[in-house]
């Protein structure tokens, strides 16, 4: 049996001593996309920053195997080492900290983790300039600071450029959507669309429909107040476009 | 050995001329009846040179030379502050003449020698006059642009008892553009450097002062600018490290039209002392100021900033923006930050603001996150964070002090600035 990317067993994560995981389960094999779907409040967010390891989430409960390993127990750095990608929500603005840099820094940490040489600077040019033609970036954006005065379609444009120079693994794209006008969303998902294969597991946290028109999932799990109360095809994110949430809550008290 | 008999000993290993000899002595009586300013003077409330009163220093003989790893392109002057020798190739438009050589010839730029805040260089100026055995004094012809910058590499003494003084003079004649680097490293010795700028009509003149101090070194370096009308005047200072370091700059916006920037990036490692004194001065109407000084403090180090803005009576039509930003890396670091504002007119917009934080988590995390370690991303952050006050320099120059800048912050990363 084929090894999962990620395998979900009993999740509970608690943030500042309030529960909003609670009882995770999911597994994704390797050549699947999954969209993880849920109103406001439901704890998708909370989902992408455990996988990355961000400071303050308790895990209370269960575990997170990422290729059989346990992923709780490794530093944001080296889950990124090892081929797992967060794109953020709200992409954070580092003034004088040069994009290119970060980039070829990041991509070279990579390469260095697996025994590759890294990258030298002409390599990496011919690789980020194709990316970024492909994601019709201007190539002004790599002179300038990380993010900085980038528009919201700019900066979610920059994580999915860091997803293709990094070919994680695991890509994680937590409401990559928001904010994106249908320009934007069109060029952010052909990205996604490019790094889907075989090998890579892709999990989108949205909280609407309308990316799932141009990424088509193979599965799309429902998580409401904690867990995940519905999995099913990518019907069941047109179901909840019409239906809307509300027939899926499960209150738990 | 006192001070008295240092300068006695100075003074019989080698005679000077009669009118340098003079100079000096009138600045050690003057030095000696008032003494290292003490904590109780309002201006060196934090930083404390007492000590300096009984420890026992000699007069400095000629030290070791500074070096970079990046070679910064220009007119170089490698500057013993005893004496002088000056390369027999300058740029066209250049004149730089010792001390001991001006007083030979009578040269015109003697005349100016200590005419900026006459007197006001204060305590620390005597001392600096009474031990300075030359000083440079460079004219910079009207109308002249000079391309490449003049830099000033002061050699300093690795001696811990020695008390090195640097003294320099610019005049920038009207017109003319200039770019003027200053340079030390400290490797034990005590400088007391003075420096003077005049800034005739029109000139626009950049200065660059870096001082990279490994530790047991203490400097205490003051500035005098005069900026005529029309003039500007933009600084850029690297103070970095040191025992104890003191910086005083002194701006006079003198005439209608002048104008000044400061840009100052402070990084006071474990233990040690940086006070950052600026004063500017707007005496005329229709003269404008930007200042931002950028403090990083780490583990047992100690940063002080004072702003002090003076805008006089009548002085109409004044803009001033002053902004002081600082990083604690550590518990133990601690940050003094005072704007002082002295407004005596009305039609006035000034501005002044401080800042103390610690590196931003989230970036932190941001980076992480894309598989850079912590010690990589905090230096990335540190040094976006000292480096923003250099963005207005020529991009050659500000490449050899961004290199001088990282470097440093690495160093003391790997000796624990946390």
């Amino acid at each position: 049996m084929t090894t999962p990317v990620l395998k979900v067993e009993n999740l509970h994560v608690d943030i500042g001593g309030k529960t909003i995981l609670k009882g995770l389960d999911f597994t994704a094999i390797a050549g699947e996309v999954h969209a993880i779907m849920g109103p406001n409040g439901s704890g998708k967010s909370t989902l992408g920053a455990v996988l990355a390891g961000r400071d303050g989430y308790e895990v209370t409960q269960g575990t997170v195997e990422y290729l059989g390993e346990n992923l709780l127990e490794l530093e944001p750095e080296e889950r990124a080492r090892a081929g797992l990608f967060l794109a953020f929500q709200y992409p954070v603005e580092i003034p004088g900290v040069n994009n290119a840099y970060l980039l070829k820094a990041a991509v070279n940490a990579k390469r260095r983790f697996e025994g590759k040489d890294e990258l030298d600077a002409f390599e990496f040019l011919k690789i980020v300039k194709a990316n970024m033609a492909f994601m019709q970036m201007d190539e002004a954006f790599l002179s300038r600071g990380v993010n900085e005065g980038f528009s919201g379609g700019e900066k979610k444009r920059n994580e999915i450029l860091q997803m293709l120079m990094l070919e994680p693994r695991l890509a994680v794209l937590d409401e990559t959507d928001s904010g994106l006008d249908i320009d934007a969303l069109k060029v952010v998902s052909k990205g996604v669309n490019k790094l889907r294969g075989e090998d890579r597991v892709i999990v989108l946290v949205t909280h609407y429909q309308r990316l799932l028109d141009y990424i088509s999932p193979d599965f799309v799990h429902v998580l409401s107040n904690g867990q995940i109360v519905k999995t099913g095809d990518k019907n069941l994110a047109l179901e909840l476009e019409e239906r809307g949430y509300d027939w899926l809550r499960r209150d738990i008290a | 050995m006192s001070l008295q008999e240092a300068h006695a000993a100075m003074r019989a290993r080698e005679p000077l001329p009669a009118a340098l000899a003079a100079r000096q002595d009138t600045a050690l009586t003057r030095f000696l009846a008032a003494g290292f300013p003490s904590l109780s003077d309002e201006d060196w409330r934090y930083t404390n040179l007492r000590p300096f009163k009984d420890a026992a220093l000699v007069a400095a003989n000629a030290g070791s030379h500074y070096a970079d790893s990046i070679e910064l392109g220009g007119w170089r002057i490698d500057a013993d502050p005893a004496r002088l020798e000056l390369p027999a190739e300058l740029p066209q438009g250049v004149t730089a003449i010792s001390l001991r050589q001006a007083i030979e010839r009578d040269h015109p730029l003697l005349a100016r020698l200590g005419t900026v805040s006459p007197g006001a260089a204060g305590r620390m100026g005597d001392l600096n006059a009474a031990f300075a055995g030359d000083a440079l004094l460079i004219g910079v012809a009207d109308g002249a642009r000079i391309d490449q910058p003049l830099i000033i590499d002061w050699q300093l003494s690795a001696e811990s008892d020695a008390l090195v003084s640097p003294r320099l003079l610019l005049v920038a004649g009207a017109r003319s553009e200039v770019t003027l680097v200053e340079r030390r490293v400290g490797r034990g010795s005590f400088c007391n450097a003075v420096t003077e700028v005049i800034a005739e009509d029109g000139a626009q003149v950049r200065y660059v002062e870096v001082s990279r101090e490994r530790a047991q070194s203490h400097t205490v370096a003051r500035i005098d600018i005069d900026v005529a009308r029309d003039a500007r005047f933009d600084a850029f200072s690297l103070a970095l490290g040191g025992t104890l370091t003191r910086n005083d700059v002194h701006v006079r916006l003198a005439e209608p039209g002048a104008s000044v920037a400061l840009h100052g990036t402070f990084v006071a490692g474990p233990g040690s002392h940086i006070d950052n004194h600026t004063t500017i001065d707007h005496v005329s109407p229709d003269t404008h100021s930007v200042e931002n000084y950028r403090g990083i403090i780490g583990r047992a180090g100690h940063g002080v900033f004072n702003g002090k803005v003076i805008v006089r009576k009548d002085a109409q039509r004044i803009t001033s923006a002053q902004s002081n930003d600082n990083l604690l890396l550590d518990d133990s670091a601690e940050i003094d930050t005072k704007p002082e504002l002295q407004i005596y007119a009305d039609d006035v917009r000034c501005s002044h603001g401080a800042t103390i934080g610690r590196l931003d988590e989230q970036a932190l995390f941001y980076l992480r996150s894309r598989g850079l370690d912590p010690s990589t991303a905090q230096r990335l952050l540190l040094d976006a964070f000292a480096a923003a006050t250099l963005g207005a320099l020529a991009p050659n120059l500000r490449e050899v002090l961004v290199a001088t800048l990282t470097a440093f912050l690495s160093d003391q990363l790997s000796e624990n600035l946390t």
